[in-house]
C-alpha cells in the first residue's frame, strides 16, 4: 500500500513549481545578502561597498574572504561575495533538481544524461580551479583584458 | 554612478529582458558605458545580470508549464559546451568583426522571422534521426491569453543542435547568455511556438551565461559595487515583464520582439564600428 501511494505521488508530482521556488528562493537569499553587505557598508563601517571579484572558483572566492577575517571590511566583502556565490549557485541547483527529476522520477535516462553533462561541465567551471579548455585561455585573455 | 539611476536602468533592462526572452544587455550595457563604466566591466556586469534575469523571470513561466524542461536539458548541453569553448577563446577572436557579424545575423534573422510569422517561410517537418533518434521535442502548454491548449513539436533537431552550439560559442565570446540568438534558433530553426521559444530562452540563458562567466571572474572584471542595485532593479523589472508576457497575445509579443531585435541588431553593428575598433 505504501508503495502504491508512493508511485501515485510520484506520477502526480509537478516539477516546474518546485524549480520556480528554487530560483525565487535563491534570488531572494542572494539579494538579501547583498543588501546586508550594502547596509553594513553604508551605516556601520562607512567603507566602500564594492570591490572587484577575482577568483577562479566559488570556493576560492569564499576562502580568500575567510582569510581576511578580523579586518574592518570583512563582513561587507564576505556578505557581498556570499550573495554573489548564491546568485551563481541558484541556476546550478535548478539543473541538479531537473537531473534528479528526469532520471529518478520520470526515468527519462536520455535527458538525464544530457542534464548530467551540463552538471559536470558547469560543476568543474564553478567549483574547481581546473581549466576546461587550456591552451588558448589565459595568455590570450591577459592580452585582451590588459589593453 | 548613482544608486537610483542604476536601479532604474536595471529595472528597465529586466522588464525588456523578461518580456522578450533576452538578457538585459540591450539597455544596461549602453547606460553603464554612458556613465563612464569600462566596456569590459559593463559586459561582465551584463553576464551577471543575465543570470539574475533568468532566475527572476523563469518562476512564473515554470508555474504555467511554458518552457519544455526536456528540450531545455537537451539544448543546454550543447549551448554550455559552446559557451565554455567561447569563453576560452575570448581574446583570440576580434570583437569588432564578431559584433558586426552578429548585428547582421540579427537583422537578417529578424526579416526571416517576420516572413515566417506571416506564414511565408515555414520549413518541412523532420523527425529526429541518428544519434538524436528518440529525442522528443514535443510538448504542450495552456495559453491563458488565447484560452486554449497549444500542442507543438520541434523540427530540424540536428540543425538546431549545431545552431545552439554556435549560440553558446557567441555567448561565451561576447559575454551574456545569447538570449536573442536562443529565441531565433528555437523559433526560426526549430519551429517552437513564440511563447515556448521566449520562455525556454529565459530559462537557458542563465546557465549559458554561467558557463562564460569564468573569464570575467578570472580577470577581476566583476565589481560587487554594481551588483546590489542591479539585481534589485532586475528583480522588479523582470517580475513585471514575466507577468506581462504570460498574459499577452502571441501577436503582440512577436511585434515587441521584432522591434527589440531590430534595435539590438543596430546596436551590435554600432558597437562593432565604434566601441571595438
Amino acid at each position: 500500500m505504501k508503495d502504491v501511494n508512493r508511485v501515485r505521488w510520484l506520477s502526480k508530482f509537478d516539477m516546474e513549481p518546485l524549480l520556480g521556488f528554487i530560483l525565487t528562493a535563491g534570488m531572494l537569499i542572494s539579494i538579501g545578502l547583498m543588501a546586508s553587505s550594502w547596509a553594513i557598508a553604508q551605516l556601520i563601517t562607512r567603507t566602500n561597498p564594492g570591490d572587484k571579484i577575482r577568483a577562479s572558483s566559488i570556493p576560492q572566492l569564499l576562502q580568500a574572504d575567510l582569510h581576511r577575517f578580523g579586518s574592518p571590511d570583512f563582513w561587507v566583502r564576505f556578505l557581498a561575495d556570499l550573495g554573489f556565490s548564491v546568485l551563481l549557485i541558484t541556476p546550478y541547483s535548478r539543473l541538479v533538481v531537473t537531473w534528479l527529476y528526469l532520471g529518478f522520477i520520470k526515468h527519462r535516462w536520455r535527458y538525464a544524461v544530457y542534464a548530467s553533462i551540463i552538471l559536470v561541465l558547469l560543476g568543474i567551471d564553478l567549483f574547481s580551479d581546473f581549466v576546461l579548455v587550456p591552451g588558448f585561455n589565459y595568455p590570450a585573455l591577459q592580452r585582451f583584458f590588459s589593453r | 554612478m548613482p544608486f537610483g539611476l542604476l536601479f532604474l536602468a536595471a529595472a528597465v533592462a529586466g522588464f525588456v529582458g523578461a518580456l522578450d526572452g533576452i538578457g538585459g544587455g540591450l539597455v544596461l550595457t549602453p547606460i553603464l558605458t554612458a556613465f563612464g563604466v569600462d566596456i569590459r566591466e559593463a559586459i561582465a556586469i551584463n553576464s551577471v545580470s543575465v543570470i539574475a534575469i533568468s532566475s527572476i523571470a523563469s518562476p512564473p513561466f515554470l508555474r504555467h508549464h511554458l518552457p519544455n524542461l526536456k528540450v531545455c536539458a537537451f539544448l543546454e548541453c550543447f549551448a554550455i559546451s559552446g559557451a565554455l569553448l567561447g569563453a576560452a577563446l575570448t581574446g583570440a577572436v576580434s570583437r569588432h568583426t564578431l559584433f558586426l557579424f552578429c548585428g547582421f545575423v540579427v537583422l537578417v534573422s529578424g526579416l526571416a522571422l517576420w516572413k515566417t510569422w506571416r506564414g511565408e517561410g515555414s520549413g518541412p517537418f523532420l523527425k529526429s534521426e541518428g544519434l538524436l533518434k528518440g529525442t522528443i521535442l514535443a510538448g504542450s502548454y495552456y495559453d491563458s491569453a488565447d484560452g486554449k491548449t497549444v500542442i507543438y513539436e520541434g523540427k530540424r533537431p540536428v540543425l538546431g543542435v549545431v545552431c545552439i552550439f554556435g549560440v553558446g560559442l557567441i555567448a561565451g565570446l561576447l559575454g551574456g547568455g545569447g538570449g536573442i540568438f536562443l529565441v531565433l534558433v528555437a523559433d526560426l530553426v526549430m519551429g517552437f511556438p513564440t511563447k515556448v521559444a521566449l520562455t525556454m530562452s529565459t530559462l537557458m540563458m542563465g546557465t549559458i551565461a554561467l558557463g562564460g562567466l569564468d573569464v570575467y571572474l578570472e580577470t577581476g572584471l566583476v565589481n560587487t559595487k554594481w551588483l546590489f542595485p542591479i539585481t534589485l532593479g532586475m528583480l522588479m523589472g523582470a517580475f513585471l515583464g514575466a507577468r506581462l508576457l504570460r498574459d499577452l497575445k502571441s501577436q503582440a509579443i512577436r511585434g515587441i520582439f521584432l522591434c527589440v531585435l531590430t534595435l539590438l541588431g543596430l546596436e551590435m553593428i554600432w558597437s562593432g564600428v565604434h566601441v571595438f575598433r
